[in-house]
């Protein structure tokens, strides 16, 4: 019978054509909107966390409550090092944040300020991604100077070549006390942070404080934001829930998580709509080769051949069409979607100004998962089905008379 | 060519069933993607409305060094505002406010929060807040409550008060001197911003003053109602012009990361939509191009008679262009009735949330459409009929 | 070049070496071969001839809805192939006129709509055509089912209308390919007669393809294909 239905298909060409292109059209757009919608809340999440910091932010309990220098953490090295070995882990990023006053020879006031102690190597990339420097040169490891914000600059009046004198309180109640020149200036997209921050190496920052090892927050960026759960698994271990607070990105930024939600929401609600457009059009194309085929059926239902025998071959007809047209897409859209999931696709328009102004690279990489092209495979195939019971309950209901004198329509 | 006209329309209603189903495939596009463009504009207008007329009014002013540290000393001299904000015509009313960072605490813990002194008749003008307060919740300074403070529900149960229930407050003056006066809860305001609840609370300005040890007449923050939202852009360079020594927010720059997220929205729906219309225009070619073909021994015999080639493909052209008219305007018709129904009511998208509230913005939506965006679906859709079915007509007629 | 000949009426068809070559698989079948044949106006003509011997190819090639292989046709001293396409659409609008076995007339148009289309595609003015089409209607006897559609009518009132079609435009002369094929004695013979009358008042010239001896009965000049080549080719007096 399988081949009965293969022998049919050969016999007009064209009508199994428009059957396998109506599938393929489906089962394409499909498969891209999907990886597009994933692509999209993947990049404007990574965007939004390239700016507060990334995916996993690791503090010790105490320090969370107090955001006290008493409270910081200090972690032997080997444990940030085995952490950047992990899979999907792109970049560590500890930090030494702490509130100091800082006076400078043009004011007599001080001024309070946060101190960032940032690994220059590791944050060189993240902070370059989502800033500028407008003056200046960006930190080597054992730079002792600062680097402040446009903002500030302008606030203070101070330079390149200026000296900052810092004072503070380090850990366990020391005084910290410094000169710093500042040897750059950087333009950042949150004002705010702009213009309250102070950035100077990690080891500067631990010097200055007498932290040796220690940090405020440890941050971790990952290169994929489904693999984020899988990272904090592997580090519970090396930070007890007890002493230390792992936060990722959903909390992190908990009140924009809706954002991503609504547009999840509209693109789940587009794609519903997709469904009924394709699906439509591939009952249209069944419909039509049915209605053709009306005579063809009268014609075999009238010499004898079983309803049910013939609903089969029809079944199976149909069925290997919408596997080559389902294979078809899948085959072609698997280089376009892997092509673009490593190379990003540019955005232009007054959207895509707004994200330059936050430095953020208007662009959009795709969605690669596998899950995905097997899970819009499956739900074309599954509209397939439900079309193909029209053509069978026509010929279940035929009246063969009417099929056979109906010559010319 | 009248008789051209005359054949294609008979040839729509003949065949009723092809004609019906491209009519369907149109009607369905169309449909969905209006009423997605009515949702988005629904939603982008209550997170607006959300946000402008509960947290930060549509432009805010401080003084430069201001910013988030909510340094007390860092004040600006009311009347010169005053005048520039009366100067700029868009400008319809401003609260004018003091704000510093407060302790708030009870015999059992402490809560650190922005504290806002307000002018009450001033501030129900530029935000909602006030309506908030339902009867049972207390009043927005309208009882005669000794140093009342309104503080969000949230921070009550954190706090474990009610109404009436007396709180310490504990800020630095701008001499530095850490000044501790009592307050009594006065009403209890919620808004749908977990994180705006959680930080904010409102006392009256005169309860204020005399703890922050500042000269009369200055204020911190001034929040400036406008006109509407499109005169915004104007009025917020107006006002740089006229105070170049303060800083003038839009309602999007004091949280600059809605501002992200809201081009992230744009670029999003854009691209969704893109997608849906190459989808759509992929269908109706697909579909025209088969119905083209089964009629290729019609076209055969049109030929043999005398129909040119240019005769044929106009009569498809007028087929189509007119079943497109017909599937748009059952699909715009269905969706000017689905905002009609939901614009009363609201939809209520509690169920995307998993019933998580607090999140900056009400869950009900109202969808919206307007004009231009009929216009530029009904022009989009039928550019995209026209051109999938005059190219299989010229394949098939060569 | 008018070419005339001892009756003087003027050759309005000729075809010269005309050859017509299909592939069927490796084989080739030679459907017309080096046919040389020249119609005068006011022929009633028959093309003879078994199932195969390419009566329908001939014609088709006649009447420009095919390419030669080799060789060459002219109308009215045209060679129709050396016509661009667009070209030969119009020329064939202005003076060939076709009723084929079945499938004549547009499903969608009535009875008179039918008849005027083609005036219509020539750009005839309103009254013009009205005229024309009441004339023709009045000619082949359908006045009364002017404003029927096709289906509604028999297989013969069909192939009157289609005559009646492809008379409208006035052409040089009209090609019928197996016209009777289809229908009964009576019809046929009603046909005919039609035929017969427009080719008298009309001064058309038709050419048949037919196996029907009805037909050839009634035609004044028999051509017998055979194999794609001419074997006998009579006039007769009726």
């Amino acid at each position: 019978m399988i081949k009965l239905a293969w022998l049919n298909l050969q016999r007009n060409p064209y009508r199994a054509m428009s059957i396998v292109s109506s599938v393929f059209i489906a089962a394409f757009f499909c498969i891209l909107f999907g990886s597009f919608k994933k692509g999209v809340l993947n990049s404007s999440a990574d965007s939004i966390l390239k700016i507060s910091g990334g995916h996993i932010e690791i503090r010790s309990k105490s320090y969370s409550q107090t955001r006290s220098i008493d409270d910081i953490m200090c972690i032997d090295s080997a444990i940030l090092d085995s952490i950047s070995i992990l899979p999907h882990v792109k970049r560590v990023l500890p930090t030494l944040r702490a509130y100091a006053l800082i006076s400078h020879s043009s004011s007599s006031s001080s001024r309070a300020v946060v101190l960032v102690g940032i690994d220059p190597e590791s944050e060189k990339d993240r902070i370059r991604m989502v800033s500028e420097m407008v003056e200046g040169e960006w930190f080597s490891e054992f730079d002792r100077g600062v680097i402040i914000g446009e903002n500030m600059r302008n606030l203070l009046n101070i330079g390149i070549g200026d000296t900052i004198a810092v004072m503070g309180v380090g850990y366990h109640g020391v005084s910290a006390v410094g000169l710093f020149p500042v040897q750059g200036v950087i333009g950042l997209p949150v004002a705010t942070v702009d213009i309250n921050s102070m950035f100077m190496t990690l080891s500067a920052a631990q010097e200055l404080f007498q932290a040796d090892d220690c940090y405020s927050e440890i941050y971790i960026m990952s290169d994929k934001l489904d693999k984020v759960e899988v990272i904090e698994s592997f580090i519970q271990s090396d930070f007890s829930s007890d002493e230390y607070e792992i936060r990722d990105w959903k909390l992190l930024i908990d009140e924009h998580l809706v954002y991503f939600r609504i547009t999840d929401a509209i693109g789940f609600i587009v794609m519903f709509f997709l469904y009924l457009l394709v699906g439509s059009n591939i009952l249209g194309a069944v419909i039509l080769m049915t209605k053709e085929r009306k005579l063809e059926f009268s014609v075999l239902v009238s010499i004898g051949m079983p309803r049910d025998k013939l609903s089969r071959t029809m079944f199976y007809e149909l069925i290997m069409v919408a596997f080559v047209g389902l294979i078809l897409a899948v085959i072609v859209s698997l280089p376009i979607v892997y092509y673009f999931s490593n190379n990003p696709i540019p955005l232009y328009g007054e959207a895509a100004e707004t994200l330059k102004k936050f430095f953020i690279y208007a662009e959009i990489y795709l969605s690669f998962d596998l899950s995905l092209f097997i899970e819009q495979f499956l739900i074309v195939f599954c509209i397939c089905l439900a079309v193909i019971a029209y053509p069978v309950i026509i010929i279940q209901r035929l009246k063969v008379d009417e099929g056979l004198s109906k010559r010319e329509s | 060519m009248k008789i051209i006209y005359k054949m294609a329309c008979r040839n729509i209603f003949r065949r009723k069933s092809r004609s019906s189903l491209l009519i369907i495939i149109i009607a369905t596009g169309v449909f969905a993607a209006s009423f997605v463009v009515a949702f988005i504009n629904g939603w982008a207008n209550s997170c607006f409305v959300e946000h402008i007329d509960m947290q930060t009014s549509y432009l805010q002013i401080h003084a430069n060094a201001f910013s988030d540290t909510n340094d007390v000393s860092e004040f600006m001299d009311k009347q010169t505002i005053k005048e520039a904000l009366d100067a700029v015509s868009e400008v319809s009313c401003a609260s004018y406010r003091l704000k510093t960072n407060a302790l708030l605490s009870t015999a059992q813990t402490s809560v650190g929060l922005t504290l806002i002194g307000v002018d009450r008749d001033e501030e129900i003008k530029v935000s909602s807040i006030y309506s908030t307060i339902d009867s049972c919740h207390g009043t927005f300074f309208e009882s005669d409550i000794a140093r009342p403070i309104v503080i969000s529900q949230r921070s009550a149960d954190r706090l474990n008060v009610a109404l009436k229930s007396r709180i310490i407050i504990s800020m630095q003056s701008s001499s530095g001197e850490i000044q501790k006066v009592q307050f009594r809860v006065g009403g209890l305001f919620q808004t749908n911003s977990k994180r705006f609840d959680n930080v904010t609370a409102f006392v009256q300005n005169t309860d204020l003053m005399p703890y922050l040890d500042i000269p009369d007449g200055v204020v911190h923050e001034v929040a400036v109602a406008v006109n509407n939202l499109q005169e915004c852009n104007k009025a917020k360079q107006k006002l740089s012009r006229l105070l170049p020594e303060h800083d003038v927010k839009k309602w999007d720059e004091v949280y600059p990361l809605m501002q992200l997220l809201g081009a992230w929205q744009k670029i999003a729906n854009f691209l969704f939509l893109a997608l849906f219309f190459t989808a759509l225009a992929f269908s109706i070619a697909n579909f025209m191009l088969m119905s083209v073909l089964e009629r290729k021994g019609e076209f055969s015999m049109l030929k043999k008679v005398g129909m040119g080639g240019n005769h044929i493909t106009l009569m498809i052209v007028i087929e189509t262009l007119f079943v497109t008219l017909i599937g748009t305007m059952i699909g715009l018709i269905l969706c000017l009735i689905v905002v009609l129904i939901s614009s009363k009511s609201g939809i209520d998208i509690q169920f995307i949330f998993n019933n998580q509230a607090g999140y900056g913005f009400g869950t009900i939506i109202y969808p919206m459409i307007n004009k231009r965006d009929f216009v530029h679906i009904f022009a989009l859709v039928s550019i995209i009929s026209m051109m999938a079915s005059i190219s299989p007509v010229k394949k098939v007629l060569k | 070049m008018n070419e005339v000949i001892n009756n003087n009426r003027s050759i309005i068809v000729r075809t010269e070496n005309l050859c017509k070559l299909f592939l069927n698989g490796k084989s080739e079948i030679k459907a017309t071969d080096h046919v040389n044949l020249s119609i005068t106006s006011g022929e009633f003509t028959a093309v003879v001839g078994p199932s195969g011997s390419g009566k329908t190819t001939l014609l088709n090639l006649i009447g420009g809805l095919a390419t030669p292989s080799s060789g060459r046709v002219f109308v009215k001293g045209k060679d129709i192939n050396q016509l661009k396409e667009k070209e030969l659409v119009k020329f064939r609008l202005h003076n060939i006129g076709f009723v084929f076995q079945f499938l004549n007339l547009i499903p969608v148009l009535t009875v008179e709509e039918n008849i005027s289309f083609i005036m219509e595609l020539q750009g005839t003015n309103k009254e013009q055509r009205n005229r024309r089409t009441a004339e023709l209607l009045e000619l082949i006897g359908m006045k009364d089912r002017a404003r029927s559609r096709p289906y509604a009518l028999s297989g013969g009132q069909k192939q009157r209308v289609a005559v009646a079609r492809a008379l409208a435009s006035k052409p040089l002369f009209i090609l019928a390919d197996e016209p009777t094929a289809n229908l009964d004695t009576e019809a046929a013979e009603t046909l005919l007669n039609t035929m017969l009358l427009l080719n008298e008042k009309e001064k058309v010239t038709f050419l048949f393809s037919t196996h029907d001896p009805r037909v050839m009965n009634k035609a004044r000049r028999l051509i017998t294909l055979e194999d794609g080549r001419i074997t006998k080719d009579e006039t007769y007096v009726r």
